[in-house]
């Protein structure tokens, strides 16, 4: 599958085949993809407990309920446990002069040992750690780029994906997370049993409303073209709903016993 | 609670609610209304109380500035166990005793109490 499919192919799923485990080959290809995600100061800002539905007893689930991760609980067979580490810019020194070793950051640039050492780690990372607010609001946009990859390679590779929230402390115990770390998002795979796309893409506002040139004065339109281009690469598909939508939420919920 | 039929059920607030939003969200159900009616006629009998009783006992009482209206958690947990309840002894057990009490959770949800249930698996 393109690139651009898979982009277009993604959807949030809520409705898994709880029957199906995730083959372990997937899980690690989605590991792996997160590992060659983009990250600031070259350093691992995120951190990923993996675990089969059944590892935890009906009661720890019950606990991970929050107001809106709720029967995907139940319905995903694999769940991947997010954190975030704010600490990780620490690695800089050490992160850093690899980059500037394997030629990514060069002296044409202005980059050598001694900027990382003198410059970059006291007068940048170390001041950004020591506001708590900053260091995690970079975690948790770095671990973002990570979650985002392994999503996609896990689209491509067939098996449906969604990030919810999660009560950590009903788990401490099981996932016995190192204090530093921020737990954030728990993303829940599977094998779709509703219709992989949904019965089309949701609803996202126009282009014009989020993306600008130049000043916030200047909202950029879509382009008739490449939105036709994008169509038949596949990345923009039928907005949902499907005509049948309502038909396939019906017969889910009858399926699982769930209420309409 | 003196509520003997369906026509006096779907007389209540509560219910008028429920079916305008169910009939809006699932417009594909196959469940009929006369099945919804029935069965939480049944549910109101086991809990003896009228729905908009039971909904309202599910939120705090208002107070003063209050912006949003806030659940009781335990109100609610112990309606679904109620639910769980009747689902096996009012409603036959199995696949039919979960249809049936899962049309009682689509009555709070759609007046804003959320309620879960496991999957039939």
């Amino acid at each position: 599958m393109e690139f651009k499919e898979v982009v277009g192919n993604r959807r949030s799923i809520r409705y898994f085949q709880p029957w199906r485990p995730v083959e372990k080959e997937k899980i690690y290809i989605m590991l792996e993809a997160a590992r060659r995600a983009s990250r600031a100061v070259n350093a691992p800002f995120y951190r990923i407990v993996v675990m089969e539905r059944e590892e935890l007893t009906l009661e720890q689930r019950n606990g991970l309920r929050t107001p809106t991760t709720t029967t995907d609980l139940d319905l995903a067979p694999l769940y991947m446990f997010w954190f975030i580490d704010p600490t990780a810019p620490n690695r800089g020194p050490r992160t850093l002069k690899q980059l500037v070793d394997v030629g990514a950051l060069n002296a044409s640039h202005g980059w050598s040992h001694a900027y990382v050492d003198e410059v970059v780690f006291p007068l940048v990372l170390e001041p950004l750690m020591k506001n708590d607010l900053v260091a995690a609001m970079l975690a948790a946009c770095e671990a973002g780029f990570a979650m985002t990859q392994a999503m996609l390679a896990g689209v491509e590779e067939g098996l449906g994906v969604c990030l919810h929230a999660f009560q950590p402390e009903a788990v401490k115990d099981v996932l016995k997370a190192p204090d530093y770390l921020i737990p954030i998002w728990v993303l829940l795979v599977g094998y779709p049993a509703e219709d992989p796309l949904t019965g089309g893409q949701r609803p996202r506002e126009p282009l014009a409303e989020t993306c600008f040139w130049g000043s916030f004065d200047n909202p950029i339109e879509s382009d008739p073209k490449i939105l036709e281009y994008l169509r038949e690469k596949k990345m923009i598909q039928a907005e949902a709903p499907a005509p049948w939508r309502k038909q396939e939420v019906a017969a889910l919920s009858r399926m699982f016993g769930l209420p309409e | 609670m003196n509520i003997e039929t369906v026509e006096q059920l779907a007389e209540y607030r509560t219910v008028q609610t429920w079916l305008k939003n169910v009939h809006h969200q699932s417009p594909a159900s196959t469940t009929t209304d006369e099945d919804r009616l029935g069965t939480l006629l049944k549910f109101c009998s086991l809990a003896e109380k009228d729905p908009d009783t039971m909904i309202a006992e599910c939120y705090r009482a208002p107070k003063e500035g209050d912006e949003w209206k806030r659940i009781k958690f335990k109100v609610r947990r112990s309606y679904m166990a109620l639910i769980s309840q009747a689902e096996a002894e009012l409603y036959g057990g199995g696949t039919a005793g979960r249809q049936r009490g899962s049309i009682i959770r689509s009555f709070f949800i759609h007046n804003g109490v959320s309620m879960q249930a496991e999957p039939l698996l």
